[in-house]
């Protein structure tokens, strides 16, 4: 066996054996039964919690939230990053309070935002979309920072416009960058919907955990853990995959 | 004449790097510019190449300068065949039209069969390649090489300069060449313009005599090594001129 696959067999290895500890553990009666449920009971109600239909209005509205807030943080990112990297004062002004920015534990504020924006969806996407938004402005500025100059100068050397020296040049040149951004930016928009979610709301696969926690419906609750988790694993892994797609050639 | 420079000069803050460079380089002809580090040579080409501003002087270029550039030029994100075609897509040549004439010139390099590949799948060499084939497509009037092959290793300068030698004699292009290399400007110019220490201007202008067509078997010839020696002599205090003031700095 190669190395390279040596190291992927473990690394499956070790995804196979957590697994096998969650199911193993409780059946063993290691820890409290209330305290965790074994693997196939999490996926087994799950199942019927998805069959039955009462999961479906959260998982509706969570990925409402998520869509909303990931849109948003795109839309508003791109611009406000370019906007950035061309204003040089602006940025200078601004540079220490973005570079400090996720130390922010922003969660705190979420309360204010349920006083102003009401209990509904406004204020999850709002404070998702305010933990994603930064991380797109900062990989856009730093990948239109990172151009390197003789592409730059080809195109002068063209005598492009500026118009176009951004689109053919500037921007494409800085995608790889924008795109760590787009990753960062979703994985940041589902910790800020379920976490918010978590904390207060009405609806959504997060407040589903809490509330079922709150209820000692544990089975219930690991089993929207259960599909937080696939849900996480599986957008990250379908980024994973576009980004290949898009730049595994562009080195 | 393709481009007339006179009385040329060019200050950076309180830096002098170029003064009073004249130069004329006349259709067809391949002229190299040789100089100690730092000496403003590509400050001289980029001026040419309407990239910075002259401090002073008057510089007469017809048409639009191609440039060539040392440092790694090709688009990452465009595959070989997007990359040479870019110019004529800038200048909205037709996209059946300009992948024809991408696709010529790529052959004409010696990149044929890399159409659709991207520059990170290609050595260094081949990558300047593809730079020189984006700028040669356009067909400039006159072409701006500012030590191409600066980045490569010496075997790949020799063979890609032979390749430029040929492509050179098969577009009958006017260049004008920069380098630190004395087998390389002799193995391709027609004039080679030997340049002082900072601020740069020009010590004297060599008549290269080696018949053409040249290839790289040249660097045997006893006239190349007493070429070579006449150039290194008048190089050499600037050289140490140039190390000097770097040490002065």
């Amino acid at each position: 066996m190669s190395e390279a696959r040596r190291v992927r067999a473990t690394r499956w290895g070790l995804v196979l054996a957590f697994l096998a500890l969650i199911e193993i553990i409780p059946r063993l009666g290691l820890v409290n039964p209330i305290a965790l449920v074994p693997l196939s009971e999490m996926v087994w109600q799950l199942w019927l919690l998805l069959k039955d239909g009462t999961l479906a209005d959260h998982i509706l509205r969570t990925l409402t939230s998520i869509v909303a807030a990931g849109a948003l943080a795109v839309v508003t990112g791109l611009p406000l990053g370019v906007a950035l990297w061309r204003l040089e004062t602006t940025r200078r002004i601004l540079q220490p309070y973005l570079t400090t920015y996720y130390a922010i534990p922003i969660f705190a504020f979420y309360p204010l935002f349920i006083a102003i924006f009401g209990l509904g969806s406004m204020p999850v996407i709002i404070i998702a979309w305010a933990w994603a938004v930064v991380a797109i402005v900062l990989q856009t500025v730093i990948g239109l920072d990172a151009v390197p100059p003789v592409l730059v100068k080809v195109g002068r050397s063209l005598r492009l416009s500026s118009w176009r020296m951004f689109t053919r040049i500037y921007f494409p040149a800085a995608t790889p960058h924008i795109f760590t951004g787009f990753k960062l930016a979703a994985s940041y928009t589902v910790i800020g919907v379920i976490a918010s979610e978590f904390i207060q709301a009405e609806k959504g696969v997060g407040f589903f955990v809490g509330f079922s926690y709150n209820n000692f419906a544990i089975q219930n609750m690991y089993a929207a853990i259960l599909l937080i988790l696939v849900f996480a694993v599986a957008l990250n892994s379908g980024l994973l995959a576009l980004e290949r797609k898009l730049y595994g050639r562009q080195g | 004449m393709v481009l007339t420079v006179e009385h040329l000069s060019k200050t950076f803050g309180d830096v002098e790097a170029v003064r009073d460079v004249s130069l004329a380089v006349d259709e067809g002809e391949f002229v190299s510019i040789v100089g100690p580090s730092g000496c403003g040579k590509s400050t001289l080409m980029e001026i040419v190449g309407g990239l910075i501003e002259p401090t002073a002087g008057r510089i007469d270029v017809s048409g639009m300068p191609g440039i060539v550039f040392q440092q790694e030029s090709a688009f990452p994100w465009r595959t070989v065949v997007e990359n040479v075609a870019f110019g004529l897509e800038m200048t909205g040549v037709g996209k059946a039209e300009r992948l024809t004439r991408a696709r010529d010139m790529i052959e004409l390099v010696g990149l044929g069969g890399f159409e659709d590949r991207y520059p990170t799948e290609l050595s260094g060499g081949m990558r300047q390649r593809v730079a020189i084939a984006r700028t040669l497509v356009m067909e400039p009037k006159i072409i701006l090489m500012d030590e191409p092959f600066g980045a490569l290793d010496e075997q790949t300068r020799l063979i890609l300069g032979e390749e430029l030698s040929r492509i050179r004699e098969a577009t009958n292009a006017t260049v004008l060449f920069i380098t630190h290399s004395f087998d390389e400007a002799l193995l391709l110019s027609d004039r080679i313009v030997v340049m002082t220490a900072r601020p740069g201007t020009i010590k004297q202008v060599v008549v290269n005599p080696l018949p053409r067509p040249r290839d790289s078997t040249i660097v045997s010839d006893p006239e190349f090594g007493r070429l070579s020696g006449e150039l290194w002599e008048l190089l050499r205090e600037e050289s140490m001129r140039a190390l000097a003031g770097e040490r002065g700095r």
